[in-house]
């Protein structure tokens, strides 16, 4: 399970804790049997603004804009993902299907997102992480940050069986800041969630997706009314661990 | 269908019977209270789902000549525009592929007679109809 972990940090040689994680073992591993971590990392810093084609690992989508956004310093890579259709669920998806999952909540290790909102919740809703279907408001299941209409705080989303659980995070949503969002599954029923480094623990929710749930990642703006809604991409990671096959 | 939440000022669980609603709440110092949830989700056979699919796609065909029909600003030439930007819509619906025409409707431009009323209509219409059905 960390076999992508860094090593410890020498505090002495600052590019040495920059190092990005050696994949080299994890990469071996999954060679000979493929069940050691599996990394998906973009930077949005290539591919094109067609879907399929949207940052590195190819996102797929479903209505709305994508348009290409100048580099801030320190955030190479970035995309903003605009909804323009009222009550439209405008996706984000990495699978060939927004309905239909390609892996299981068993499997799901941790996401992380960093992302900026441009406006308010008055009039959208927004969701990002794993669900059962990314282009509806209510799946089957899921596990994802979000907001609903007049939500002044992120909230955590969790869903099995179309029941819900809503979880405030305690920290505001505001348009135009900067937010790392992540969600780790430390295993079924103990679950981290991070929103710019404030943390939330979740321990055996009843509305926590089964691990056999199948669930795909992606994310969604809803506009409810009124005009274009963005969110600027600047990054995303997820691990997922298989079972040994 | 009805079920049952508890709930306080940061968190909100639901759940299908009052009694776990109830118990969640007592350990939680929650509240509850009764919700309606939608339709359930339904299992069918390959068969019945093709079925209940071209009897949605009929409905979305019907649907879209209705709102023609009333609206009285929409000419003879805009009516056969709008019938040939649908096509492809209704070739696909009346062979229920809803998943595809949900993408096709997704993808038609707006304007003064196709508004975005009526397409956020449709768009809703085919995810209330997805969505009966359990995900895989």
């Amino acid at each position: 399970m960390n076999g992508n972990k860094p090593s410890t940090p020498n505090r002495n040689n600052r590019m040495e804790a920059k190092q990005i994680p050696d994949l080299t073992n994890a990469l071996a591993a999954n060679a000979e049997s493929p069940s050691a971590p599996l990394v998906h990392t973009d930077e949005f810093l290539l591919g094109t603004t067609e879907g399929g084609e949207i940052g590195e690992l190819g996102w797929n989508t479903s209505g709305g804009t994508f348009v290409a956004q100048a580099a801030l310093v320190g955030r190479p890579g970035i995309v903003r993902r605009r909804a323009n259709s009222n009550n439209t669920v405008t996706t984000l998806y990495l699978c060939p299907s927004a309905n239909t999952a390609n892996y299981h909540w068993g499997e799901f290790v941790r996401q992380l997102w960093i992302v900026s909102p441009l406006q308010d919740t008055a009039n959208q809703q927004i969701r990002l992480g794993v669900t059962s279907a990314v282009n509806s408001l209510a799946p089957a299941r899921c596990c994802m940050f979000g907001a609903d209409q007049g939500d002044t705080n992120w909230h955590v989303y969790l869903r099995n069986g179309g029941l819900e659980s809503k979880i405030n995070t305690g920290v505001p949503f505001v348009p135009g800041n900067w937010y790392k969002l992540k969600m780790e599954r430390k295993e079924q029923g103990q679950l981290v969630f991070s929103v710019n480094g404030s943390t939330l623990e979740v321990a055996d929710n009843p509305n926590e997706p089964s691990a056999d749930g199948g669930i795909l990642t992606g994310m969604s703006i809803t506009p409810r009314s009124g005009g274009n809604y963005d969110m600027l991409l600047d990054f995303f990671t997820e691990t997922i661990q298989p079972p040994a096959r | 269908m009805t079920a049952f939440e508890a709930y306080n000022d940061t968190e909100a669980v639901q759940f299908h019977d009052s009694l776990s609603a109830q118990t969640h709440a007592a350990i939680n110092g929650m509240q509850v209270r009764e919700i309606t949830l939608p339709d359930p989700i339904v299992e069918l056979d390959v068969i019945d789902r093709l079925e209940s699919d071209i009897m949605f796609g009929g409905v979305l065909i019907f649907e879209f000549l209705a709102d023609n029909r009333k609206d009285p600003n929409v000419t003879t030439a805009q009516s056969l525009d709008l019938l040939q930007r649908f096509a492809p819509v209704k070739d696909l619906a009346q062979l229920g592929d809803i998943k595809k025409v949900y993408g096709l409707v997704l993808s038609m431009p707006t304007d003064t007679i196709f508004t975005e009323a009526r397409k956020a209509k449709y768009v809703g219409m085919i995810e209330t109809h997805l969505n009966i059905f359990p995900q895989p």
